[in-house]
């Protein structure tokens, strides 16, 4: 593993608390600002015989995306007590955990 | 071979070959070429196989006879013209990628894999697509095997297996419709008996079809850090090129392809390795184009092949950058990763193009090809598939666009500090990220080369704005799980999938009986195999200085033996004459 001192010392944008709490004002804000235009936007349907009414209703591409999200997340949550192993499950008994897998592949 | 080639190719720069050829025989010549021209060959075949492949035209055609059968070897058209272009590009891009390597194993079948690719989208029968096709898993095998660990070995085997039975099935159903119909020619097909049912499992086998998926999840990982971005382009876009060729329109595949959208994403939120992170992310990008293929309009299918090109270029981008930061630190677990933006920051804003293309984002290439696949599914009245596309959209975003940059390039400082990925790995990120940020900009290049005409309008205020909403409430929900402390986080684990069963259950199940019959085998074999070396070791005495028939006779002795001897043959013969 290279570790050169460079950078080291630095500080970078996102090791300022305040940059990452204005990047989190900053999307919330977007979401304020991309929800209200739908009431501005005049919306096409891509069903074009109505099969869906829902699509058409205010904020329905804002709410979907929110909850298709937290809905992923919490059911990927339930997943892992299901399916989460050991990272050896499937190493044969006795083989040790590979060598090049622990340090960089030789520089070019 | 190439008499049936258009005039207007045999006046350009050079006569065109087969397409296959520049890169087949490149990878020969790489075999054979001195270390200093080895990168010169890996790089100069893709690319004088790109300008020989743009000679050719719709309509061009080539056949080969052998022992009286006429193989179409060459089939030119709109469709294996735009496929053909694609892995000439991406195998250019992988093989600039690939220049620091020092290792022939992994240049020479870098080159044969991609021939073999180009190869199969332009066989016009289906004996020539099986050589093609078997060819691919043969070849494209080192690429993991290349890492030389006991996992990739063990990891590249079942790879193999499953390939090859791919392969298999191909061929059998390509000789039973044989028998069927009378014809070998590759075209589309009914799903209407054992012979089109065979050869559609052998495509969805390398289509990762769900239950059959887990030899990528398995295998692209354990890949070395330039053998997976090769892996990543050409296996599975072949099969989705085949299955477009050969059953556009089977319903079935709709929803097929609308569980690969969706299933893999709940594996990509909890997967530790960033590369089977990716990996789950393609079988969930396939799934897309599986859906539009179903569909079969000619938007569907416009959508299928062109967001089959943008995902070659943006999910090798994203496996490129991936594969940097696994050569520069040794690790791609999400767990050990972070901060790395400080001294990787080419590497991590290449990635983020990735993210925004495969994520879909206006302006970036995913945007302009993924939304014709959903509006062909909601102009069909298909409700449930759309709502899962569209959730498997928001999905998207949230493991790959997100989470791949998030885990990798900043969240926590891992204290790591590697240098910036080398300069031709940023050369070809770059230009793939180039290439993203055209298309997504400059739709109609890519629209033009599609089968069908394209009337379709991906920047209109509605749609851009349903996109956008859908994804900024995205980051929203990532960026409240993770305030909130919900988000799950990186741990090192194996996550138990469909190939349980294979590698846990079944050596379980059978391990007893088959033990039992292990044994019982080397009993019996050990029983004739002691009774044969017993029998021996009786004749060897028998025939030794003081055995019967070594030691000395004398003369009496054997004067009897004779005499009863020819007194037996007389009485025999006598017997025999009476008879």
């Amino acid at each position: 593993m290279s570790r050169p001192s460079a950078g080291r010392g630095k500080r970078h944008v996102w090791d300022d608390p305040q940059n990452v709490r204005r990047l989190i004002v900053f999307v919330f804000a977007a979401c304020a600002v991309v929800a209200l235009l739908d009431l501005a936007v005049h919306r096409h349907s891509p069903f074009e015989h109505g099969e869906l009414a829902l699509e058409g209703t205010w904020f329905f591409y804002a709410w979907y995306g929110f909850v298709s999200c937290v809905g992923l997340v919490l059911a990927a949550k339930l997943l892992r007590r299901l399916v989460m192993r050991e990272p050896e499950y499937y190493r044969p008994p006795g083989e040790e955990p590979e060598a090049a897998e622990r340090s960089p592949e030789g520089d070019p | 071979m190439i008499e049936a080639l258009s005039i207007e190719a045999l006046s350009s720069l050079f006569p065109p070959v087969h397409p296959a050829l520049p890169l087949l025989v490149g990878g020969l010549l790489a075999a054979v070429a001195r270390g200093r021209l080895l990168p010169v060959v890996a790089v100069a075949a893709p690319a004088f196989g790109l300008l020989n492949a743009v000679q050719l035209s719709a309509g061009d055609g080539a056949t080969w006879t052998l022992a009286g059968y006429q193989l179409e070897i060459l089939r030119a058209d709109k469709l294996s013209l735009l496929f053909g272009y694609l892995f000439h590009l991406a195998a250019l891009l992988a093989a600039i990628y690939s220049l620091h390597v020092r290792d022939r194993v992994q240049q020479v079948t870098g080159l044969l894999y991609a021939g073999s690719a180009i190869g199969a989208v332009f066989a016009g029968d289906l004996v020539v697509l099986f050589v093609f096709w078997e060819l691919l898993a043969v070849t494209s095998v080192f690429q993991i095997w290349a890492r030389r660990t006991p996992e990739s070995l063990r990891a590249g085997q079942r790879y193999l297996l499953v390939h090859v039975s791919s392969g298999l099935l191909l061929m059998a159903g390509a000789t039973l419709r044989l028998h069927e119909t009378g014809s070998l020619r590759f075209e589309r097909m009914e799903l209407d008996g054992v012979a089109s049912l065979l050869i559609l499992v052998a495509f969805g086998i390398k289509c990762a079809f769900p239950l059959v998926h887990t030899w990528l999840t398995d295998a692209y990982p354990e890949g070395t850090v330039t053998g997976s971005v090769f892996l990543a382009t050409f296996s599975t876009k072949t099969a989705v090129y085949a299955l477009a060729r050969g059953f556009a329109g089977t319903e079935q595949l709709i929803w097929i392809g609308a569980i690969m959208t969706a299933f893999p994403i709940f594996y990509a939120v909890i997967e530790n390795d960033l590369r089977r992170v990716l990996s789950y992310s393609l079988i969930n990008q396939l799934g897309f184009m599986v859906v539009g293929v179903g569909i079969g309009t000619e938007l569907a299918l416009n959508g299928t092949v062109s967001h089959a090109f943008a995902h070659v270029l943006y999910k090798g981008l994203l496996f490129m950058s991936m594969g940097a930061v696994l050569l520069r630190t040794g690790r791609i677990e999400g767990s050990e990763l972070g901060g790395l933006y400080k001294t990787m920051p080419w590497t991590a804003a290449f990635c983020m193009i990735g993210a925004a293309s495969i994520s879909a984002f206006p302006l970036f290439s995913g945007f302009v090809s993924k939304s014709m696949i959903l509006s062909a599914a909601a102009h069909e009245g298909q409700v449930v598939v759309w709502l899962t596309l569209l959730f498997a959209s928001a999905g998207v975003f949230h493991h790959s666009g997100i989470k791949i940059p998030f885990f990798a390039f900043y969240a926590h400082d891992s204290g790591l500090r590697p240098k910036e990925a080398p300069p031709n790995m940023l050369i070809a990120m770059g230009a793939s990220a180039a290439l993203c940020i055209a298309i997504g900009c400059l739709p109609a290049a890519l629209y033009r080369l599609l089968p069908y005409e394209v009337l379709y309008q991906p920047y209109t205020a509605s749609h851009v704005l349903e996109q956008v909403q859908l994804l900024f409430f995205s980051a929203l929900a990532f960026t409240w799980l993770n305030l909130a402390g919900i988000y799950p986080p990186e741990l090192r684990s194996v996550n138990l999938d469909a190939d349980w069963v294979p590698r846990r259950l079944v050596p379980a199940a059978l391990g007893p009986p088959l033990r039992g019959l292990a044994a019982a085998w080397r009993i019996a074999i050990g029983g004739v195999r002691s009774g044969i070396e017993a029998l021996v070791r009786r004749a060897k005495w028998m025939h030794s200085p003081t055995g019967r028939f070594g030691e000395p006779w004398q003369a009496g002795e054997t004067a009897f033996w004779a005499a009863l001897l020819f007194a037996a043959l007389v009485l025999f013969a006598f017997w025999e004459r009476g008879a």
